[in-house]
């Protein structure tokens, strides 16, 4: 028997401004997403789907997005979906009955898969966060998976988990939302916690693989593995250009860093310490890779390189002028640079401007 | 500082070539393409090397010597009384470059690395814009302004465009960001600002929608949302509301305890009883099996329908009676008698009597007569003998025992030449040869003795005659006799050997005789006894109704009495045991229902499960149970919940009923106008998305404009502070040299309060531009040498003045020369031109 554990969807979720101009892309990416899990339940004999909350970017999320979720779920009656609310999506409730669906309440509801795979879940509250823990009772003769929304935490508050607490209480898979990156770990010696992460990158704040959590039951035994997804992952990568003289020396550098997939979107991190005297723009560099990848952003946090000592000696004005920067307490060290770097640049005659 | 030597030992075109210098003025003029630059650059090599930079790059491969991949010199200068010899060598990479210093002909580290910062506390750059002078800083062109090249002091004009000109630069940057005027609605902050702005009053439209659908939701979520918010008013509205929230957490706590407490009541509802033990779950099982054995025994017991049959069949035989113990004996003993009869073999006579039986038997011979006849024959053959005694004497002497000897030996020789003859040697074949003449001899006299014996016999023969007609008769009819008893007689030799053998078988014929009459009286009896005990097997097999033969009868009467005891006695024994299995199951029955009834059990084994099932779940509530009680009495000792808070406020449900029924009325109206408004929020919010990086973006711009700020700052502070240590000095010094020129130059200049520079003619200060290129180019070597003075205000440094009067006309370029040689005076001068004329003697 095989089950799907999916989670923070976020349908009707903003994308990022960086992203503005794929940005229409990623929302219907975002939303396709659910279509293709269902298919994917559909492709390998799934016939349950567990999503762990944040269905739903908003509480009370557009008509059009309810309306695409419920249609999906209504359409596929041999696919149970157990559907429990996460803190975006706390008070959505849906008008019509849908017998394929089950929801919870913020008391423990449980569901037998079959005589010997029940599944629990409870919705946390500012009311129930103390008490949940002792309130959960599970047969330790059959498999039990839980179902949560939360954070991980050692604090016992409102929307938190604290995983030590949920120790010996028969837990055989504790399937979590909230975090949008997989993540597993162990509850006991009986069970794990895991959350599957989402399905779609929405940002620079959600890199990485992305995709749900597919687990199996064989002989009473039960185990998990992560299915990566997403139709295109969001990467981050840092690209140190101190050895950097030019726009073309940071192409090559970027080009031997990174190792470009043509599907993905990525955001270059441009590091180090660089000549003051090397000029480039991030935007013309993000224009002279695109191609290479889907999306590209390209972000410079350099330093520009100043060498005090060298003007220690020097009578010029650019020596007086360097020497006062550095003289100056109330600059940190990076800001000394750009400052040193702009007037010099100022006095050499180059084009002033900061990047 | 005295310069006082230098010593090439190669550079450039240049090698072993010494120059000496004198404290004051020293004038070289050398041919074009000599090697006056690379003089000049072999002194600020010697005191800065040729470190790692692009300029120095192109003067190392400029100075390296062809074919040569070492090259360099020393320079000797005095220094504060001390002699100092910088010596140096210079190899294609500076990481191969060596120097030493001596300091009054000692190796000494005391001027480091680099002996030029040491000495002039100047950088390599700044000892280029100082101490070497080029034509190139003399010059002025027409539209420059001398101002800026006056404000440049030690900056090399090739690599710097001056402060006023940076100062404008960061200035016009500057102003990107906030221009000085219409600051408020210009400049990259000033719109971002704007853009900021507009995005914000987005915002508030997107709230008036985001409030706006909020406000269809709310109706939307009709009762509950209602409830909901009601309870929320009715619990902030409450001063009590913490206390409540932790008595609600209590009573969740508590509900938790009853929850726990009910399903541990649920489960023992379901057992009125109690909750069978395991033992009697055991028992009951056992009972169900003892029930199954009794069964089974109880069937076991019964005959089937074979045996039914069989058992028929044995009744049929021993309908009259059973076979008794004394009957079954008596027939056993019978029966083994018929079968030892059966088995013995009937007495008979041996071949040999019957042989002397049939010899014979009616063969009528007399045994008297045959006596009575040997007897005469015997005397007979007696006469005989004794007539014949000689003969026989004779016949006796005449036995050829000799030659039989002899032929023996004679044998022996033969085989034991042969032999050794054949083995050992041909020679030995001799003995062979002797013993085979012995034998043809010895033959010889055997057969000449036996001829002598055959004569003597028929001598006798005559005599005897008629005694032995007689004999010979008798011979016959004794002979016939016992041919008729079966001895057949061939010499008169055989004779008493045939009848003794003759007397004897008829003794062993009449013994034979008698056995033959004893043998036919037992086989008679014998015959007769079979007969007796078989009639009495059959009458017996016969009352039992077996019709086989005896033996077969024998094996199925005893097989069957058997098998009929057996049948009889399992119907005793089913007879005894049916009561007791029956009354046992009844009593099994009677315990399983009674228990099955206790628990109102429809299925065992189900009944089973569930127990086991209950069993488990009561165990996991009960020590729910335990934590959960523990849970609350914690919590409730940690809140210190003592006394309930009492609510009185009242909440009006039918008002807020009524208030959703009228939201009810509206909501398809108003779901129609959520999906324009939520488009409108999308779109709105796909805006408002930038606004977030507007910020950002509007933080970035502050950040940098305050950066540009500081940098205008440090620049200008820069300046002043190079004007405080520098220029005003600096000015006073061209102003002292300038008053100097007077007399050279026969013009009175002067500089006014802001570097500008004038002259006086005719009682008027003129501007400077109306004056000689000559006098410029002497006016900015009086800067240059003003500089000097004030960085060097003590220990003043040789300065190195590289064919700086080139474009001097012949007036102007006297007027230089006496310049020159006035400031030599006090300060060392090393002048180089290629022009004798420019060279100052």
């Amino acid at each position: 028997m095989k089950i799907i554990h999916a989670a923070d969807l976020h349908l009707g979720s903003k994308i990022e401004s960086k992203l503005n101009s794929i940005s229409e892309e990623r929302k219907l990416a975002v939303r396709d997403s659910f279509r293709r899990l269902i298919d994917y339940a559909k492709n390998n004999n799934i016939s349950s789907i567990l999503l762990s909350g944040d269905i739903f970017d908003s509480n009370k999320p557009f008509k059009k997005d309810k309306d695409y979720f419920y249609a999906f779920i209504d359409k596929n009656p041999d696919i149970t979906f157990y559907y429990l609310k996460g803190n975006h999506d706390n008070e959505e409730k849906s008008d019509d009955n849908h017998p394929n669906l089950k929801t919870f309440t913020d008391s423990w509801t449980s569901y037998d898969l079959n005589e010997n795979v029940t599944i629990s879940g409870l919705e946390i509250d500012e009311k129930n966060y103390l008490t949940f823990y002792s309130s959960l009772n599970l047969n330790p003769k059959k498999i039990n998976i839980v179902m949560l929304h939360g954070q991980e935490s050692e604090t016992l508050a409102n929307n938190n988990i604290k995983i030590s607490k949920l120790k010996d209480k028969n837990i055989d898979y504790l399937a979590l939302g909230h975090i949008h990156k997989y993540k597993e770990g162990q509850i006991d010696h009986r069970g794990k916690y895991v959350y599957s992460g989402c399905i779609e990158g929405r940002g620079f704040d959600e890199i990485g693989e992305k995709g749900f959590v597919e687990i199996e039951i064989i002989d009473g035994k039960i185990s998990s593995k992560f299915i990566h997804f997403s139709s295109r992952d969001i990467l981050e990568e840092e690209v140190d250009i101190s050895n950097a003289s030019s726009q073309p020396d940071i192409l090559s550098l970027i080009k031997e860093k990174v190792h470009f997939i043509g599907k993905d979107i990525y955001r270059i991190k441009l590091v180090g310490d660089v000549n003051y005297e090397l000029e480039f723009n991030e935007d013309d560099i993000a224009q002279a890779l695109q191609g290479s990848a889907y999306f590209i952003d390209v972000k410079n946090k350099t330093l520009p390189l100043i060498n005090p000592d060298k003007f220690l000696n020097d009578l010029s004005l650019k020596g007086e002028f360097v020497r006062s920067v550095y003289a100056d307490t109330s600059l940190d060290e990076a800001d000394k640079r750009k400052i040193a770097s702009l007037g010099l640049k100022a006095l050499e005659g180059r084009e002033v401007n900061i990047e | 500082m005295i310069l006082k030597e230098i010593y090439i030992t190669s550079f450039g075109n240049l090698e072993n070539f010494k120059l000496d210098f004198s404290k004051d003025l020293n004038s070289f003029c050398f041919d074009n393409g000599y090697g006056k630059t690379t003089i000049t650059y072999f002194i600020r090599a010697m005191f800065y090397g040729l470190a790692k930079s692009s300029k120095n790059q192109f003067i190392r491969r400029r100075v390296t010597p062809f074919n040569k991949t070492q090259f360099g010199g020393y320079l000797i200068f005095i220094d504060n009384g001390k002699t100092y010899k910088i010596e140096r060598t210079f190899a294609k990479s500076n990481a191969d470059d060596t120097l030493t210093v001596y300091v009054d002909g000692r190796e000494s580290n005391e001027l480091g690395d680099i002996p030029g910062l040491k000495l002039f506390n100047l950088n390599e750059e700044s000892f280029n814009n100082t101490i070497f002078i080029t034509p190139k800083d003399l010059t002025f062109s027409a539209d420059g302004e001398l101002k800026t090249k006056l404000g440049h002091y030690v900056d090399g004009e090739d690599e710097t465009i001056g402060f006023d000109k940076a100062l404008e630069n960061l200035d016009k940057y500057r102003k990107t960001f906030v221009p000085d005027k219409e600051k408020d609605k210009n400049g990259l902050i000033a719109n971002k600002k704007n853009q900021i702005l507009d995005l914000e009053s987005n915002q508030s439209q997107l709230k008036t929608f985001k409030d706006s659908l909020e406000e269809h939701k709310k109706r939307y979520d009709q009762l509950n949302n209602d409830v909901k918010k009601i309870q929320e008013e009715l619990s902030k509205a409450s001063s009590l509301n913490g206390l409540i929230k932790d008595w609600e957490t209590y009573d969740r706590f508590q509900n938790n305890v009853n929850e726990l407490k009910k399903n541990i009541s649920d489960i023992n509802a379901s057992y009125p009883h109690g909750m069978p033990l395991d033992e009697q779950i055991e028992n009951i099982k056992n009972k169900e099996k003892e029930k199954e054995e009794a069964r089974s025994k109880l069937n076991n017991l019964e005959l089937n329908d074979n045996e039914k049959e069989q058992l028929e069949l044995l009744k049929n035989h021993f309908k009259e009676s059973i076979p008794s113990e004394e009957e079954i004996n008596s027939l056993k003993e019978k029966h083994d008698k018929y079968r030892i009869l059966l088995n013995t073999k009937e007495d008979a006579l041996t071949d040999k009597e019957l042989a002397l039986i049939a010899q014979f038997d009616n063969k009528n011979i007399d045994e008297e007569l045959l006596k009575e006849d040997l007897s005469k024959y015997r005397e007979l053959v007696s006469e005989s003998f004794n007539n014949q005694s000689t003969n026989n004497n004779k016949k006796a002497k005449t036995k050829p025992i000799k030659e039989i000897v002899i032929a023996s030996i004679s044998s022996l020789f033969i085989i034991a030449g042969l032999i050794s003859g054949i083995l050992v040697h041909p020679l030995l074949f001799i003995p062979s040869g002797l013993g085979l003449l012995s034998l043809f001899f010895d033959a010889f006299i055997y057969l000449k003795n036996q001829i002598n014996n055959k004569v003597d016999s028929s001598i006798n023969n005559s005599s005897n005659s008629e005694l032995q007609a007689k004999r010979n008769a008798l011979f016959l009819k004794i002979s016939a006799t016992l041919e008729k008893a079966g001895y057949t007689i061939l010499a008169e030799n055989e004779i008493e050997e045939k009848y003794a053998k003759f007397v004897a078988d008829v003794a062993l014929y009449k013994e034979a005789k008698t056995r033959q009459n004893v043998v036919n009286e037992a086989n008679l009896a014998l015959k007769s006894n079979i007969l007796i005990t078989k009639k009495q097997l059959e009458a017996i097999y016969a009352k039992y109704h077996y019709d086989g033969t005896e033996n077969d009868n024998y094996d199925q009467l005893n097989k069957d009495i058997a098998l009929y005891k057996n049948y009889i006695e399992r119907l005793k024994y089913i007879e005894e045991n049916r009561n007791s299995l029956l009354a046992k199951l009844a009593s099994i029955n009677d315990d399983v229902s009674s228990f099955i009834k206790k628990y109102e059990i429809q299925n065992f084994d189900e009944f089973v499960l569930k127990l086991e099932n209950d069993k488990t779940r009561l165990k996991v509530f009960e020590n729910n149970l335990k934590q959960a009680n523990a849970e609350l009495d914690q919590f409730k000792k940690e809140h210190k919940l003592d006394d309930r808070p009492v609510v009185n406020e009242t909440i009006n449900i039918d008002e807020l009923n009524n208030k959703n029924n009228e939201l009810n009325k509206e909501i398809a109206q108003e779901n129609q106008e959520r999906g324009e408004i939520e488009n409108n929020i999308i779109s709105l919010e796909n805006k408002l998305s930038f606004l977030d990086e507007y910020k950002e973006q509007l933080k970035t711009l502050n950040y940098r404009y305050n950066l540009v700020k500081n940098t205008i700052s440090h620049l200008k502070k820069a300046e002043d502070s190079l004007k405080a240590k520098y220029i005003d000095p600096v000015k006073n010094s061209l102003i002292t040299y300038i008053n100097s020129l007077e007399e050279t130059l026969g013009k009175k200049l002067g500089i006014d309060a802001d570097f500008n520079l004038y002259y006086i003619e005719e009682g008027k200060q003129r501007d400077y531009r109306h004056l000689s290129d000559g006098i410029l180019t002497l006016v900015l070597l009086s800067y240059k040498l003003a500089i000097l003075d004030n960085i060097f205000s003590s220990d003043k440094p040789f300065i190195i003045l590289d064919d700086i009067f080139a474009y001097l006309d012949t007036d102007n370029l006297e007027k230089a020369k006496r310049l020159l040689k006035k400031i030599s005076n006090n300060k060392q001068i090393l002048y180089f031109t290629c022009y004798t004329n420019r060279h100052i003697a």
